[in-house]
């Protein structure tokens, strides 16, 4: 049937079948403007949503602000996703004196975007591709390895991951350690035994499906969702039972309400959200059937409100003009209840998005009194260059304030919800859009943030990239890349590519911001002692002062890091911090998969902006622990 | 130039595809291409005892290889069926480069087919009963020439 399938596809691609489609632009309209710098026109201002009145210092939801027990159990460290230890014994004063406590090899040199996390006496870890986990005893000197599980995932499952092979890591509860694998399994390891304890098969790589997310567990489920966003994937949320792994429900992206568990219980904040059957009628036809909206980033969770939080990818193809459409549910966020996975609000970051610009990255739980009110809010730096102050028990936006440059945008009309773009910067097909800023990677990817209650700021590891595009017409083959457009990323303004910006979230300002040669592609880690920790592509583990942003330290890795740190307090009472080195993911494609430099376009067109990274860097994949003397 | 021979090829193309006898013809009830004389899959010269086992030289390689015509309607094929997705322009993504040296289930015309037929395992799929006899070689002559001199396109 397959290739019945491809040749239609094929044959309607040269036919013009989908060659037709119109343009239908999301938003405001305005006229053209010009180049990197573009002002807004009169009347088109207050633009980026100054914040008008200054909010409280935001403080942690009490479910997430928990006495500090020393333990790293979730990649995000809490359900608030707030990646803040309290942890001080190595503080300001004394980090520069950090030294290497142990290493090990996780035995794979594809990139390593796992977090090593740390319950009791044991620290875990998940090598990239073929995705296998260690357990460390802290207890015994230089922390020996004490067992590994090995999946043994598909290996043609590789062919299906569109941005290197890589894992955003394991997760802790109820005696497992639980992570997903490249070939669509959950799994489930006793985390004393080593012993698989039960998985789940979710998902297939022959429909172009990987699952590479980190699972959060919330109460007795797990959270967990799908990749494939350049594949044409239909995009879903699961939740499994906890004890069983057994499926409790699974929430789609697109298509009719029913599948998109959308019922009476929705009530979305703004009109362009509500109607029936969004998935399927803000689509030409069938094609949220491989529209995208895949859920393959961060999901934290409010016990109180007992409401799941996670964004959906990009729509696909990336040629929009192949999908006219707001394209529902994709590049959004969901408040999904956690019993039922009942949809209670969505809204949309990027409708009908033209940029590859995903909706997936975290959501950091935080209180705040907004306007002499008390306000649960949750804060989400997207792609497209905004930090969005979000009420989370209705998903009203409350501001949506620029922490990088862009001109893609002009900031979101807080009437409407709707972003307001700039139409002279639309890609188009068989026509060069040149210097759209930011980048498909946007101006900050997955690489996850850090909230500091003691500063207020919001740390972000994220990217200074722009580029140029031209679309083509895609056709649909099951199982492989279904894209359309043709990239090449280079160094945004400044020329640097990447950047590490504490962001005020009190005022919704940036604190501060230091330039980095290559994009920040790993994640960030604040703590009580007034250090945040994070690693570069050229393989430099920091500790910057959480409050000016000053360099108090730093250590060459063997290879780049694109890895979480965390950190954590050993067995004999001293703190201790931890980061994988392994250069890879989508940015560093070029040395991971060993991609060519002549080929601009290669690796999505990432290669054109990283060209020389194989010259500072090569690949590996080793866990360093630090510590004071 | 560039852009005329894109437009040549795809129009070509599109001919080709819809009026192409072997296009329905090739395809046997079972899906599996009809085809006179698949390529050996040799990858290594090495053997037992020393000879050299020929890896080059098949006819049909002989016919694709350098034909600027072969070449041509291979780069939209390779365009069509999303090669690209994931080699992009031959320096690779998904997949690894094809523009550089390095070649890890050889090199040859008749390797490259035979990789387009059976699939890697590492996950290139295999494209056996969905893309015609002729086509295949006409792609193999696109990822042939991309390691050649002026084989990779310029940038937007």
């Amino acid at each position: 049937m397959r290739h019945l399938i491809a040749t239609a596809s094929v044959i309607s691609l040269f036919c013009g079948g989908a060659a037709s489609a119109q343009v239908i632009a999301r938003g405001d309209e305005t006229a053209p403007l010009s180049v990197l710098g573009a002002k807004p026109l009169d009347g088109m201002k207050p633009t980026f949503n100054a914040r008008r009145e200054s909010a409280s210092k935001p403080t942690v939801p009490s479910f997430a602000d928990q006495p500090e027990d020393g333990q790293w159990t979730m990649p995000a460290k809490n359900l608030a996703s707030t990646r803040y230890s309290g942890l001080a014994e190595i503080n300001r004063d004394n980090v520069k004196d950090l030294q290497v406590a142990s290493t090990f090899s996780v035995g794979t040199s594809r990139g390593q975007e796992s977090a090593p996390i740390v319950v009791g006496d044991m620290l875990y870890v998940v090598s990239s591709f073929p995705n296998v986990l260690y357990a460390l005893d802290l207890t015994k000197p230089g922390f020996p390895m004490k067992w590994k599980y090995n999946p043994a995932p598909a290996t043609a499952a590789q062919g299906v991951a569109c941005c290197d092979v890589i894992n955003r890591g394991p997760t802790y509860a109820d005696g497992k350690i639980i992570y997903n694998t490249l070939d669509n399994t959950t799994v489930a390891i006793d985390a004393r035994t080593g012993t698989l304890v039960w998985q789940t098969k979710l998902g297939d790589i022959n429909k172009g499906e990987t699952m590479t997310m980190a699972p959060l567990v919330a109460g007795d489920k797990v959270i967990v969702g799908n990749s494939g966003g350049e594949l044409g994937v239909r995009g879903w949320s699961s939740a499994l039972d906890l004890k069983t792994g057994k499926l409790v429900w699974r929430a789609y992206t697109t298509g009719p309400d029913a599948d998109v568990k959308i019922g009476p219980r929705y009530k979305p904040f703004y009109d362009t959200d509500k109607g029936k059957d969004l998935g399927v009628t803000t689509w030409p036809p069938d094609m949220w059937k491989q529209g995208g909206g895949a859920v393959w980033g961060w999901v934290s969770y409010d016990p109180e409100l007992k409401l799941v939080y996670y964004g959906t990818s990009n729509p696909g193809p990336w040629n929009h003009e192949q999908r006219p459409g707001a394209n529902k549910f994709t590049a959004g966020i969901f408040a999904r209840d956690l019993e039922t996975g009942e949809a209670r609000w969505f809204y949309q970051y990027s409708p009908h998005d033209y940029y590859d610009h995903d909706g997936i990255n975290e959501n950091v739980l935080l209180d705040v009194t907004w306007e002499g009110k008390p306000r649960k809010v949750l804060v989400h730096p997207d792609r497209n260059g905004l930090v969005y102050m979000i009420d989370r028990t209705n998903g009203e936006v409350l501001s949506a304030g620029v922490y990088h440059y862009t001109n893609t945008n002009f900031g979101v009309d807080l009437k409407t919800g709707i972003l307001r773009d700039n139409s002279a910067k639309l890609p188009k097909v068989d026509k060069v859009t040149r210097d759209i800023c930011p980048a498909p990677p946007g101006a900050k990817d997955w690489s996850p943030s850090s909230f500091s209650p003691k500063t207020g700021f919001l740390y972000l590891p994220h990217n200074n990239l722009c580029f140029d595009e031209r679309l083509s017409e895609v056709g649909y083959i099951e199982g492989t890349p279904y894209v359309g457009a043709e990239v090449n990323m280079k160094p945004g303004p400044g020329g640097h590519r990447g950047a590490f910006t504490a962001w005020n979230v009190t005022d919704g300002s940036v604190a501060w911001n230091i330039p980095e040669t290559f994009p920040v592609w790993g994640g960030a880690v604040a703590t009580a002692g007034d250090v945040v920790f994070y690693g570069t592509m050229d393989g430099w583990f920091k500790a910057v002062d959480s409050g000016s942003g000053k360099e108090l330290w730093k250590f060459k890795t063997g290879s780049g890091i694109i890895g979480q740190p965390t950190t954590w307090k050993g067995p004999d009472g001293h703190q201790y911090v931890s980061v994988l080195d392994g250069v890879g993911g989508w940015a560093g494609a070029i040395v991971a998969g060993g991609l060519d430099p002549n080929d601009g376009s290669a690796a999505l067109g990432f290669v054109a902006a990283m060209r020389d990274l194989p010259k500072v860097t090569t690949a590996g994949g080793t866990l360093y622990v630090f510590k004071l003397p | 130039m560039k852009k005329v021979l894109t437009g040549l090829s795809a129009t070509a193309l599109a001919v080709a595809l819809v009026s192409y006898p072997p296009l329905r013809s090739a395809f046997a009830a079972d899906g599996t291409v009809a085809s006179a004389g698949e390529p050996e899959v040799v990858l290594s010269p090495q053997r037992p005892g020393g000879s050299v086992i020929p890896t080059t030289g098949h006819e049909r390689a002989k016919k694709y290889e350098n034909d600027p015509d072969a070449i041509a309607y291979g780069k939209a094929l390779f365009s069509a069926f999303n090669c690209s997705g994931c080699h992009a322009g031959g320096g690779g993504g998904f997949g690894p480069a094809l523009s550089d040296t390095k070649w890890i289930y050889g090199g040859s015309m008749e390797n490259i087919v035979a990789t387009l037929y059976e699939g890697r395992p590492n996950g290139m799929p295999p494209w056996r009963g969905k893309i015609p006899d002729e086509q295949m070689w006409q792609i193999a002559a696109y990822v042939k020439s991309l390691s050649k001199p002026g084989g990779i396109a310029p940038p937007l």
